[in-house]
């Protein structure tokens, strides 16, 4: 129980995939230019992150090492397609517009492969449900967040309600060159405040061993 | 090549697999997102007919074809006697400054444009989605206020766009005649800084314009078929 709490925590703060691991940068500054957006992209990634995780995990005896890659990618790819399928049959066609190009672009989004490589071929299917749907939201979470802050200072609005009347607007903050600062902005006070919370603590702050790359494993082919 | 044969293997199952999901799925949900479709260019056509609308189908056999290969769809409205109310046309323009913009221009029988609507652009946002955009521009503090919000809502017709309300109330015009955008008569003055995305609603419209034209008999003085 507390194996499977933490499981879910972990992609939310510990290893968000956008603040910690840094995965998925494409889609995290292409799609985070509104609140509603990021909102839109972050619930569809965590539908195919759920659903591959889960498949993946099962068929995890089933895929040789060898071409453990093409068959991930074609698990993600499917529950891609699934979910396009579905929202464009069912969702309010107003959601499924204003996600048009992102959503195909899910199938390359690096979380999806990396947690499939990462955790879902390593761990039975509950745990990597429970994977899945953490580190969705902790995606969701962050990229509204990004978001709301880019779409408040480039337009004075907040998921399209207008909260400052007769903002001047900063465009700049729309395209990808605004995403970069405010995500940088974001990043600096994350460090700022684990740096003040190890210091406190009498310490010095440093990085966690799993997420320095010369002791990651991810990547690691089994001989 | 005992191993080739079983990664080989492997993988054919797991593509096959996802073939038959992706079967499965496409043929369950291929008639609700036709309709989902469907809906959504009613929804539309709507703003964009006369209120007693009652039924929209397309004119004869379309889309048109035009002489530089694009396609124009015409649908007519008629209310519940079966009267002629007015057309509504579909156009495409591939220069937009994201590639293709489709144009949906509502026409009455006596050519005069109704209004006009961007169905589909990928304008830059805040650029040259400002001649695109028909929304709604409403305040955070209007949700504490539900008298203003429902009042709102009440007002009917689409919001309004500076650059696309400038084809309303105008008629299509002559036979060979180009419109441009650009100011002086008889042209409509462009978005300072989305000349671009103007230039490609101009074009869309002209096409409509050209189809109107080219299939005049289509659109001959309104006959009612119950009269």
């Amino acid at each position: 129980m507390l194996n499977a709490l933490k499981t879910l925590l972990n992609g939310i703060w510990k290893e968000n995939p956008v603040l910690v691991l840094l995965l998925g940068m494409c889609p995290t500054l292409a799609t985070s230019s509104s609140a509603k957006n990021a909102i839109y992209m972050g619930l569809a990634t965590t539908c195919v992150l759920v659903g591959s995780n889960l498949v993946i995990s099962l068929l995890k005896s089933l895929i040789p090492d060898k071409v453990r890659i093409p068959c991930f990618i074609v698990v993600i790819a499917t529950f891609v397609t699934i979910v396009q399928f579905l929202m464009e049959a069912y969702a309010p066609p107003a959601l499924v517009k204003s996600l048009g190009i992102y959503l195909p672009l899910i199938t390359v989004n690096c979380i999806v492969l990396g947690r499939a490589e990462a955790f879902a071929s390593k761990h039975g299917p509950g745990l990597a449900l429970l994977d899945g749907i953490g580190m969705g939201l902790g995606f969701t979470l962050v990229l509204t967040l990004l978001g709301a802050v880019r779409e408040f200072i480039a337009a004075g609005t907040l998921f399209e309600l207008s909260v400052v009347p007769r903002w001047q607007g900063f465009s700049l903050l729309k395209f990808a060159p605004g995403a970069f600062m405010v995500l940088g902005v974001f990043l600096a006070l994350l460090n700022a405040a684990k740096i003040r919370a190890a210091r406190k603590a009498g310490g010095r702050y440093e990085p966690p061993a799993e997420l320095n790359c010369a002791t990651c494993h991810i990547c690691h082919i089994k001989k | 090549m005992k191993e080739i044969l079983k990664l080989a293997l492997s993988l054919t199952f797991i593509c096959a697999l996802a073939g038959a999901a992706l079967a499965f799925v496409n043929a369950k949900t291929e008639a609700p997102r036709q309709a989902a479709k469907e809906r959504q260019r009613n929804e539309k056509m709507a703003l964009l007919l006369p209120r007693e609308t009652v039924r929209t189908e397309t004119c004869g056999e379309m889309p048109l074809r035009l002489e530089d290969g694009s396609e124009v769809t015409f649908f007519q409205a008629t209310d519940a006697a079966g009267h002629l109310l007015a057309y509504c046309a579909e156009a495409a323009d591939p220069s937009g400054f994201g590639g293709e913009l489709k144009v949906l221009v509502g026409i009455d029988p006596d050519g005069t444009v109704r209004g006009v609507l961007v169905t589909e652009n990928a304008e830059t946002p805040g650029i040259g989605s400002r001649v695109c955009d028909r929304t709604v521009s409403r305040s955070f503090w209007d949700l504490f206020r539900p008298a203003a919000a429902s009042q709102e809502a009440s007002g009917g017709a689409y919001p309004p766009n500076k650059y696309l309300d400038r084809y309303a109330g105008q008629s299509l015009p002559q036979e060979g005649f180009v419109l441009k955008a650009e100011k002086g008569p008889g042209m409509v003055k462009p978005v300072s800084g989305a000349t671009i995305s103007s230039r490609a609603v101009v074009n869309a419209v002209n096409r409509v314009c050209q189809a109107w034209h080219q299939r005049k008999a289509l659109f001959a003085p309104t006959n009612d078929p119950q009269e």
